[in-house]
């Protein structure tokens, strides 16, 4: 009888996924940022005979179940809890450090000097950049570059020691930076302004900074145009009480909710309140429009800004991906235009039409400052 | 499909096992169940390899052809075609590729350009299906058995889903009789899926883990390592091997038992063994059995004088070294165990058996772990520095010097790495109820973990194909 009635739950076992798509023998999860797999269509006879259609078709269909998903959230909660793991794949770019600090795998890498092996030589690089900040400034323009530093590198007591290597490399920014400096390119890094060691600018939880870490972003780059005779831009203080915090919200947990697991509280950490202060400017300025060019490190910062009301209209060049705009960003509910990369964008014309260009980029992937723009309207001109 | 998937467990076995057991249950005539599991295995062979089907059905029509004329006139002669046939196949579909390879190398020694030659895919199981089919030649006119009643007989010995990709390899006279008459019952049943379901563990949870690590080391340019991570990176390769084969096997043996077939066991714990001529006795026993049978004894076996059992050990490795791949990894792999079994009974196997058994496991540890270098690495180069900076003492170190440990092994890895030696090299310290093979089957415990360990699989095969995306929305 006992034998009868586990071989039952066999037969059970083996059907409860595909019964699963037409019964809701459990809720439906959605997983946050992720996509299943289209349907596969055979478009040519080889995909089937060399096999890539049946492969293709087999996780399509696990994935119509609703056991997938429950299936992918209790192995991410196993891995998180059990073996401190983000993800067990090894090309997962979510890495989890002591105390259950998450870190997304390019700051591992920027920690051992990984892209040292990346870097462009230092003097064609700095001489491009240079190139780039006269030729904005001949038409009256004013360029700066923003810096922002790696979770790793700002909080080592974080980072375990199977993220670190035997011997590792110089950073890209240690070999990059003093060229650019001594070419006289204008540089402001956020690291600078980072410097309480007992407070934590990144959230245990997210890939960027916290609302302190972005204010202060915000200040240093305001600060570089505070002598400035021609941009006239407020000037913020960043007041925060050490011992009040909130709760993470929104971007502060993008990293944990890419984990999909359940019970992650062990990565979640109250944060900073921040006010920020915001100085006047002398009456009769109007507001600068700006281009900014950037990671998603841009997004907080933008954020900041517009609380401190700087700039009108401005227009965000993510990567060489997506055109975000907006009309007079200082106004209230402002909506924010967005469409995918455009050739035309990395054109001197599309350029001159802002007060201030700012070039932002992480120190880890600074070689890859601009993401094309330079270069592009650089060879337009040598043409 | 392999047996490791989504569509295989959730699909195409329950509506085999329904399709089986309902004409079992409308007709106790054997040739119906039989016909269902030919059905079945052609639709699965056609989803696995479908331009090789037709080859396959039409070298088995020939092989029952032929073996009608087996005991008759010429006997002799259509042994010999039949047997020319089936190597014919193998070598065109397995060899020819390496043969217009290394025809290419000797022309380019002349200036001569390469062949035009349009590379031909490997069917799948072609090794295995090969080889059964010469065995029910040679076994039908040995008068071991008789030819096969009808063609679906021959085709279920030859095409059986469950061992048509990765064996066991089977002998027709072990299975003759299984075909025409089997036991079904609840217990039996039980065996087979609570087997089943411990052998996809092994190959989910621990190979695939495992191998992963493996992978990403030997990824590494073998200079760049130190040489405890070489070690470490053939161990990982070494258990990812044995519990990928013996769990596929496990699960082949399960799923017979679920229609009433009982399979030769392959593997019995080979990582306790004490010399190679040991291992050979433990590891992939079924090839081991139809080389003794079909190559070995007819060469001679050990009855024709020291020189010729010697001579005859080296062929057979030769042999098995080259069915394992078409590649010179191989082949000195293959003659490389030669050398040992040769070594072994020459002088050696006196000596493993006197000293302290911790130094004959070494002794085989090493020996074994060298020659997965062969079997593993792309080329005799590759293996040649592999081995060469094994032995580099002096570069052993504590981290790998440009890639963090993460990268290559985390704490779940670890934890997997360290359950694996234990299983594979102390396999008393689990209870008969958790072990893939035992005789412990009436257990509601067996059951709750051959179940705990289909979840858990599960799991582990839908994380595999979810891929987060950080800047998803922008």
């Amino acid at each position: 009888m006992r034998i009868r009635f586990f071989n039952i739950l066999f037969i059970f076992a083996l059907l409860l996924a595909p019964l699963s798509v037409h019964f809701p023998i459990i809720p439906r999860i959605i997983l946050t940022n992720t996509e299943k797999l289209k349907k596969p269509r055979l478009k040519r006879l080889d995909e089937f005979t060399l096999g890539d259609y049946q492969r293709v078709a087999d996780v399509w269909a696990f994935q119509q179940t609703r056991l997938w998903s429950f299936f992918v959230k209790a192995e991410n909660t196993l891995n998180y809890h059990l073996f401190h793991l983000a993800s067990e794949k090894y090309t997962n770019d979510t890495l989890m450090g002591k105390s259950g600090v998450l870190f997304d795998r390019i700051y591992m890498n920027d920690f051992n000097g990984t892209y040292a092996s990346e870097t462009p030589d230092p003097k064609e690089f700095a001489k491009q950049v240079k190139d780039f900040q006269d030729l904005l400034e001949s038409h009256g323009k004013k360029f700066v570059i923003i810096l922002h530093p790696s979770k790793t590198v700002m909080n080592p007591d974080w980072v375990p020691e199977s993220f670190k290597v035997g011997k590792p490399k110089q950073r890209i920014v240690d070999i990059l930076e003093p060229e650019l400096r001594n070419s006289g390119v204008h540089i402001v890094k956020v690291s600078d302004a980072l410097t309480d060691k007992s407070l934590r600018y990144w959230p245990k939880s997210g890939a960027h900074l916290n609302s302190l870490g972005k204010c202060l972003s915000a200040k240093s780059l305001l600060a570089f145009f505070r002598t400035s005779k021609n941009i006239h831009l407020p000037q913020i203080e960043c007041e925060y009480n050490p011992a009040l915090l909130t709760p993470a919200s929104g971007e502060d947990l993008d990293l944990v909710k890419l984990i999909n697991a359940w019970k992650v509280s062990g990565s979640i950490e109250d944060v900073p309140v921040v006010k920020m202060i915001t100085g006047t400017i002398a009456p009769g300025h109007a507001k600068p429009t700006a281009l900014f060019v950037g990671t998603s490190y841009t997004f907080g910062l933008l954020k900041m800004l517009r609380v401190a009301k700087a700039f009108s209209d401005t227009d965000f060049i993510f990567y060489d991906k997506t055109h975000y705009s907006v009309k007079n960003i200082a106004q209230p509910n402002q909506q924010t235009a967005k469409e995918s990369f455009k050739k035309n964008l990395h054109s001197l014309d599309f350029i001159l039409k802002h007060d201030v260009v700012v070039l932002e980029s992480t120190e880890a992937r600074l070689h890859q400052l601009g993401f094309g723009i330079m270069k592009n309207v650089l060879a337009t001109l040598n043409k | 499909m392999v047996f490791s998937s989504f569509s295989f467990l959730c699909i195409f076995l329950p509506v085999v096992l329904l399709a089986y057991y309902l004409s079992a249950y409308i007709s106790r005539e054997q040739t119906g169940k039989n016909l269902v599991l030919v059905i079945a295995s052609i639709l699965f062979y056609f989803w696995a390899s479908p331009l090789v089907l037709p080859i396959l059905i039409v070298s088995t029509v020939a092989d029952f052809y032929i073996s009608k004329k087996l005991n008759g006139q010429f006997g002799k002669r259509w042994l010999t075609l039949g047997i020319t046939l089936n190597v014919a196949m193998l070598c065109y579909f397995k060899y020819a590729n390496f043969f217009i390879e290394q025809s290419d190398l000797i022309l380019s020694l002349w200036g001569q350009g390469p062949i035009d030659w349009r590379k031909i895919v490997l069917p799948a199981g072609i090794s295995f299906f090969t080889f059964e089919k010469i065995s029910y030649l040679v076994d039908v006119r040995r008068k071991l058995v008789n030819p096969a009643r009808n063609f679906v007989e021959l085709f279920l010995f030859v095409a059986f889903f469950p061992h048509l990709i990765a064996g066991p390899i089977l002998r027709y006279h072990e299975i003759e009789e299984q075909i025409r008459s089997r036991p079904h019952n609840y217990t039996i049943f039980f065996e087979g899926w609570t087997r089943l379901l411990i052998g996809f563990g092994k190959k989910i949870l621990i190979a695939d883990e495992l191998g992963r690590s493996a992978d990403l080391l030997f990824n590494l340019p073998v200079d760049s390592l130190p040489a405890n991570f070489l070690w470490l990176a053939v161990i990982l390769y070494g258990l990812q091997l044995y519990f990928d084969f013996s769990g596929y096997s496990d699960m082949a043996i399960g799923l017979a038992l679920m229609f009433g077939f009982t399979f030769p066991e392959n593997f019995n714990n080979p990582y306790v063994s004490r010399s190679i001529t040991e291992f050979w006795k433990r590891w992939h026993m079924s090839l081991t059995a139809w080389m003794r049978e079909y190559l070995y004894i007819p060469l001679g076996g050990n009855r024709a004088g020291k020189f010729a059992t010697y001579r005859n050990l080296v062929t057979v490795f030769f042999i098995s070294g080259l069915w394992h791949g078409a590649s010179w990894t191989f082949v000195v792999w293959g003659l490389y165990h030669g050398f040992f079994l040769v070594v072994e009974r020459l002088t050696l196997s006196r000596v493993l058996d006197r000293v302290p058994a911790i130094f004959s496991r070494l002794y085989f540890a090493i020996v074994v772990l060298i020659g997965w270098v062969f079997f593993r690495s792309k080329d005799l180069d590759t293996a040649l520095s592999f081995t060469d900076r094994m032995f580099d003492f002096s570069s052993i170190a504590i981290k790998i010097p440009q890639v963090p440990l993460v990268n290559v092994m985390h704490f779940r890895a670890e934890c997997i790495f360290i359950i694996g030696i234990t299983l594979a090299m102390f396999p008393n310290i689990v209870p008969n109820t958790f072990k893939a093979k035992t005789s412990v089957y009436k257990s509601s415990l067996r059951a709750i973990w051959a179940l705990s360990l289909f979840i858990l699989s599960m799991m582990a095969l839908a994380e595999n194909s979810f891929t987060p995306f950080l800047y998803f929305q922008f």
